[in-house]
């Protein structure tokens, strides 16, 4: 492997058809396989030639992680094209600069973000991007040389000019090298990247994943519930994440613990882990390890230090907590420790190839492949960086006797007192950090006069902190007291994009009062009942408290209290009865209402028995012995339009017309046996479930019907859906919602359309006739003997981004023309 | 005897933008099958002004649209239908009206209790 493109290629040669990456983005699941991927890439290529982008050339990539990121990544490399990936949160204003900076021709983006309007370039929306993998494409490669730029890395906060780190390929491959043997990744792997691809840091990890062909599984957004979820349905095995992370899950962990009186059982692992072998304490912690679907084994930390307990507590649930340490200027990592080290205070050992020494003032040097040539188009800037040719990392370290590095703070923080000892703001931190009234903290020196008093600024719920900070006096230095404290007044530290406190901007609150961009949004969040009122009566946020009268001071009419009773619903899953909400009803007597009421459950689910294997066996001498002999006593059939299905590979959607209950049935009798074996039909859990009760099950085995709600909740019908289709299964469903009691066709249920869109795979429009006249609308027995006309129109293929009404128009009409 | 009215007049945009919100609210909870056979906007906000418009002639619980049916007789005029508690008072005869003027929609009833 000598340049990035090679990962590219040589997955292609070795994985082929092995899963590369997944995705589930709403009720579809998409997974590329390594020819995917490239052919994507290959597309991505041909599409910057159209651009007449040439080699050395600039693009923005600003997006979230995902296959397509991955895709627009490599089809530049492919091209020589350099990559600036942009952070999502990044500002217009900051990306103008960078855009200016750099000179890029094109944006690439998801559709979600909108283009910043004085950015002159041409923008191309990434989630579109399927249609790329479909075949491969040819362009014109230009020679790629290891020490080409692969990225532009900009790294800087929001204040002065940004700084552009360049990475050539050598400098990435060189450090993904290094790591090779650290990081053990198996093709049977399954990684989960959650970091933002616009970081080094994830780039490595996602890249060491690809080289041994394993499997990349994104998540569809980053709330904690989705990232557990989409752990446990893909049994993930290793993951990136930065200590935060680790802290916050593990609190979640014990406060559960506790709750569910099991805390001495988890202390007492705690406690005996370093006499346990690894398996054992798997075991030991199985029902946590259940909750991330049971295969979690390695968990990459690094961007910020991981705090020594807390990295104790995840080896005792037996995960491998590997840290790293490093910068974006170093590719990023330059030491790693890793679980059989025991210096857990320590950032390990240097990697090979890379030489690490400590300069007179502590500082940390770094020498070797791995680093940067320079910052985008800024000698001064990069001359400020380099001292004899080493790297001048910013932060102060030193060795231990075996070798391990330690890192002990920024440079630049480093606070010299009056008499004139160098205090480490990181130790005191430490300290503070470890009391349980601290959420967070940051230590400053800040300058009275001609005095340097040092300050601890606290993230904390609590307002008097006198005994924490006298407490924590105790243990520290007497040139390291805290001198003045105070609490941060928003919800949150500004922070760097691995959420280390951006220390310039509290320091700058603290002495001049410049708010730091960000946090002022972040200052209080306005609770989600309060949110649902102010949108529908229309009332400034502000102006609504938890004692203000819903019907009288809100002027609620009778409309809005529908809509309000069916934002509860959505919102929290109960159900209020309108007549709940008297004029007397105040917010706060709304909201204990909403908490005593139990959640509404999905009452009826997909079971999985009815597309187990088995059943389907059963199911097919059933349907061929019983049903369809009994069913050739009354009718016969004749279908039109079979050679629709000839080109059309995959799962489809077929939805009928509906005129009577024999409809389902009849569709399904005259498919090929390669849609008749493996059909799913969509049935209104009002009328199944309910009205028929009895013979929920026995309509379960013969025709693996499912429930999909006509009204209120219907997500979970999409949920279904998308698992069966994911599963190969195809479905059968009726877009007009009900029979039509006279024959003629209702219109569609506007969800027709949202099915196609969502589900991504081909609709064919079906005609059925004659069904009426047997068993007319409401009858029980067939009438009279008859035939049965099914018709199969072409199939439709809809494209992401066409509005759903438009579709379910679409559907409707080629329903109507056949 | 005693004689009980009530009027409901209702803008046919807002009722629009808050049936659009949450169909199948108004589906479920609001509405019978019945009456969901015309689905156009103009006939449903009609009903609702209706349903209201008893809902306030008869001092009913607010949410109790479903106690509440309305028919379309032969010649178009609208009957009706009570159900539940309702149907189970004394109600003589009742008589109700709908107008739709513009963006406007208005209903009045007239309910004899006996």
């Amino acid at each position: 492997m000598k340049t990035l493109v090679d990962i590219l290629e040589e997955g292609r040669k070795r994985y082929s058809s092995e899963p590369a990456f997944k995705i589930k983005p709403r009720y579809r699941s998409v997974v590329w396989d390594y020819n995917e991927f490239y052919n994507c890439a290959s597309g991505v290529a041909k599409l910057l030639e159209e651009h007449k982008l040439k080699k050395g050339g600039r693009i923005l990539l600003w997006a979230a992680n995902s296959p397509y990121w991955l895709a627009v990544f490599f089809g530049c490399l492919l091209k020589g094209i350099i990559v600036v990936p942009l952070h999502l949160q990044n500002r217009p204003e900051f990306i103008l600069k960078i855009a200016k900076q750099t000179q890029t021709k094109l944006l690439f983006k998801t559709s979600a973000i909108k283009k910043p309007k004085e950015l002159g370039i041409e923008s191309i929306n990434i989630d579109y991007l399927d249609d790329f993998a479909q075949k491969e494409w040819t362009f014109k490669r230009p020679l790629i040389q290891e020490n080409d730029a692969a990225e532009i890395l900009y790294t800087s906060g929001t204040t002065g000019f940004p700084k552009g780190v360049v990475l050539t390929h050598k400098n990435i491959v060189s450090d993904l090298k290094a790591i090779f043997e650290m990081i053990e990744v198996r093709k049977s792997d399954r990684l989960l990247s959650i970091l933002p691809l616009s970081h080094i840091f994830e780039q490595i990890v996602d890249f060491r994943a690809l080289v041994s062909g394993a499997q990349i599984v994104f998540a569809p957004a980053l709330a904690s519930s989705i990232i557990t979820g989409t752990l446990f349905e893909n049994k993930i095995t290793k993951m990136a994440v930065v200590p935060e992370f680790l802290k916050l899950v593990m609190q979640r962990i014990e406060a559960e613990a506790r709750n569910q009186g099991k805390e001495k059982k988890l202390k007492l692992l705690f406690k005996l882990s370093p006499y346990l072998a690894r398996s054992l304490r798997k075991t030991l912690a199985k029902n946590i390890h259940q909750k991330f679907g049971g295969k979690l084994d390695l968990i990459v930390s690094g961007g910020a230090p991981l705090e020594v307990g807390v990295a104790k507590k995840w080896q005792a649930l037996g995960i491998n907590i590997l840290q790293g340490y490093g910068l974006t200027e170093t590719s990023p990592v330059i030491s790693v420790l890793r679980e059989k080290d025991k210096e857990l205070a320590s950032v390990g050992k240097v990697i090979p190839g890379v030489r690490v020494k400590i300069a007179k003032d502590d500082e940390v040097l770094v020498k070797g492949p791995i680093v940067f040539k320079g910052y985008w188009r800024d000698p001064k800037k990069t001359k400020a960086v380099f001292e004899q040719g080493w790297f001048k990392t910013g932060d102060t370290g030193y060795f231990d006797k075996d070798g391990f590095l330690y890192i002990k703070g920024r440079k630049k923080f480093i606070i010299l007192t009056a008499a004139g000892q160098n205090v480490y703001p990181e130790d005191i931190e430490f300290e503070l950090n470890k009391e349980k009234e601290v959420i967070d903290s940051c230590v400053v020196g800040v300058k009275i006069g001609e005095r340097i008093l040092l300050q601890a600024v606290l993230l904390s719920e609590t307002k008097n902190l006198e005994k924490v900070i006298n407490k924590v006096n105790k243990r520290l230095a007497s040139f390291q007291q805290i001198q003045k404290w105070s609490v941060w007044p928003f919800a949150d530290f500004p922070r760097t994009i691995t959420r280390k406190i951006k220390k310039t901007e509290v320091l700058d609150y603290l002495t001049r009062e410049i708010v730091p961009e960000g946090v002022k949004l972040a200052q209080k969040e306005i609770p989600p009942l309060i949110e649902i009122l102010s949108t529908i009566t229309n009332t400034n946020p502000a102006l609504i408290s938890l004692k203000t009268r819903i019907v009288k001071d809100l002027q609620l009419d009778s409309l809005m209290r529908i809509e309000l009773v069916a934002q509860i619903e959505e919102e929290f899953g109960v159900e209020i009865d309108e007549a709940q909400i008297t004029p007397k009803t105040r917010v706060q007597d709304l909201e204990s209402l909403i908490k005593k009421q139990p959640k509404r459950e999905i009452k009826h689910k997909l079971s999985s028995w009815q597309i187990n294997p088995l059943t389907g066996i059963i199911r097919k001498i059933l349907t061929r012995a019983l049903v369809f002999p009994l069913f050739a006593s009354f009718c016969q059939f004749k279908i039109e339009g079979e050679e629709n299905l000839e080109q059309v590979q995959g799962p489809v959607i077929f939805m009928p017309n509906h005129i009577s209950s024999l409809d389902g049935l009849s569709v399904v009798r005259v498919l090929p046996s390669r849609f008749q074996n493996r059909i799913a039909l969509a049935t209104a859990t009002d009328i199944l479930y309910e009205k028929f009760k009895p013979l929920q099950k026995i309509i379960t085995l013969l025709l693996n019907s499912y429930p999909f709600p006509r009204v209120g909740q219907i997500k979970s019908g999409l949920e279904y859906t998308g698992k069966l289709l994911d599963k190969d299964w195809s479905i059968l469903l009726f877009p007009e919602g009900r029979e039509s009691p006279t024959g003629r066709p209702l219109p569609l249920k506007e969800g027709a359309g949202v099915i196609a869109l969502e589900m991504q795979v081909p609709i064919i429009p079906v005609k059925i006739q004659g069904t009426g006249r047997i068993l007319p609308h409401g009858s029980h027995f067939p009438k009279k003997r008859g035939q049965i006309a099914v018709k199969l129109g072409r199939p439709l293929y809809f494209q992401k981004g066409i509005e759903p009404k438009r579709i379910t128009k679409m559907i409707e009409k080629a329903m109507k023309a056949l | 005897m005693k004689i009980r009215v009530g009027n409901d007049i209702l803008q046919l945009k807002k009722f629009q933008a808050t049936f659009k919100k949450c169909p199948e609210k108004f589906e479920r909870d609001v509405f019978f099958q019945s009456e969901l056979e015309n689905p156009e906007i103009s006939h449903l906000a009609g009903l609702f002004v209706a349903k209201e418009a008893v809902i306030k002639a008869l001092d009913l619980k607010p949410g109790s649209w479903r106690l509440i049916e309305i028919k379309n007789i032969q010649s178009g005029k609208p009957v009706l239908k009570f159900k539940g508690a309702v149907a189970k008072r004394e109600i003589a005869t009742c008589d109700l009206s709908i107008s739709h003027h513009g963006d406007y929609v208005m209903a009045v009833v007239v309910i004899l209790l006996k």
